[in-house]
């Protein structure tokens, strides 16, 4: 089964998601990406999902959680690289992740982090 | 979307029984033939000396070419109405007389009337032919109607046919150039992206606006996004509603987005409908919005020194 890799940049943990997620996988991803933020103490995360161009009611729901738990633990977490069909449907399921911040790229969503990589 | 009048093979048995155009008629008419070959010229010269009289056929029939193409035509259908072979291809050439008609914009008013020409014409000859045999001459002459009854449907069924396809074919380029011309996406500055809306907002347009939005957000990685609303005459819930989703989409993908121009009656009509715009950022006019959205991006403008 794959599994997607957490990376690590100074404080803050990278992850990319270039796949099509099977329900697994995000369930996986999740554990992966919270015992990661455990062992490190990383104060940001930054989920890419430039590469997912199909997103359900789970996987949706998935992402949102995990956002929130990561800052339960003190993470800041950044969405980067939304599709505008996957923006569309998240809208349309009325999953708004209102405690996450977006960035169009992965760029713009390291300089939200600007404080966690210094 | 644009569907050509056609007569299958079922219809053309049931129009011919429903008019009750059977093997009788068939050979009526074909008696009719040799009084057909005989007249021929001069009903025409008749037929086409009435239709010169109105300025709106000299118009059509413009030159003696075309009067002369029109004669042979004109003609030859005849001939094969009076052969007695009604088939496909007569249906098809009756469809085709129609459709030309509508190529050349002669009226229906005229081709029915023209029709009558016909009946007046051959109904007076067909009697001297059959002179000592009258029922034989009312047979043609009902043969005669019914035929042409026939005719004359299928070329104003098929003209009619024929506008509607045109009209439609109109339609739909215009409603494609309308919604393109009514979403466009402009990049004002570098990372600021103008969507002016304006008119009226209905559903298919709500999706086009939210879908080029989305996907000039992507394709400049703007980070602020301005909505005039200045040229929106009306605004209700459904509206409003869809104007949450595209900003919520649009900052899902990490923009901001900027609300400008609501007037006062557009403002109005919100409150009292309740609709709550939530924490989306709002400026007064788009040259507000503008500076605040210059400002998030750490741009000022300054008047050039000297």
């Amino acid at each position: 089964m794959a599994r997607i890799p957490v990376l690590r940049l100074k404080n803050v943990l990278v992850v990319s998601l270039q796949v099509e997620m099977e329900d697994r996988v995000a369930i996986d991803l999740q554990e992966d990406i919270l015992s990661t933020l455990a062992r490190t103490g990383a104060g940001g995360l930054i989920v890419d999902v430039s590469g997912v161009e199909v997103v359900d009611s789970f996987l949706g729901r998935i992402i949102g959680d995990t956002a929130r738990m990561a800052s339960m633990m003190g993470a800041n977490t950044v969405l980067v690289g939304i599709q505008p069909a996957v923006a569309i449907t998240l809208t349309e399921l009325g999953l708004v992740f209102s405690n996450v911040r977006t960035a169009l790229n992965l760029e713009k969503g390291l300089a939200l982090l600007k404080a966690d990589l210094e | 979307m644009s569907s050509n009048f056609n007569v299958d093979e079922k219809e053309m048995v049931e129009r011919l029984e429903f008019l009750r155009l059977g093997d009788e008629q068939r050979a009526d008419l074909r008696e009719l033939r040799p009084l057909f070959m005989e007249k021929r010229e001069e009903f025409l010269d008749a037929f086409y000396g009435h239709l010169l009289k109105f300025d709106k056929l000299c118009a059509v029939l413009k030159d003696e070419s075309t009067i002369r193409r029109a004669r042979q035509g004109q003609a030859e259908y005849f001939e094969r109405m009076l052969d007695g072979n009604w088939d496909e291809a007569f249906f098809e050439l009756s469809i085709q007389v129609g459709k030309k008609h509508q190529e050349i914009g002669l009226e229906p008013k005229w081709v029915v009337a023209s029709w009558n020409l016909y009946l007046d014409y051959w109904t007076r000859e067909i009697g001297a032919y059959f002179k000592d045999t009258p029922e034989k001459a009312l047979r043609c002459i009902d043969s005669l109607h019914k035929l042409t009854l026939l005719a004359t449907s299928l070329s104003v069924e098929s003209y009619y046919s024929k506008t509607m396809n045109r009209m439609q074919e109109v339609v739909a380029s215009q409603r494609l150039a309308i919604l393109e011309l009514s979403t466009p996406v402009i990049q004002i500055w570098g990372g600021i992206l103008v969507l002016p809306l304006i008119g009226t907002i209905d559903s298919v347009r709500t999706r086009q606006i939210m879908e080029s939005l989305l996907e000039r957000v992507v394709e400049t990685q703007a980070e602020v996004v301005i909505l005039d609303l200045t040229g929106v005459s009306v605004v209700d819930t459904a509206v409003a509603n869809h104007l949450m989703k595209t900003v919520e989409a649009a900052e899902l993908l990490g923009t901001h987005c900027i609300l400008t121009g609501i007037s006062p009656a557009i403002a109005q009509t919100l409150v009292h409908l309740g609709v709550d715009l939530g924490h989306i950022s709002r400026c007064s006019s788009l040259k507000t919005g503008l500076k605040k959205a210059l400002k998030r991006l750490g741009l000022a403008v300054r008047k050039a020194k000297g």
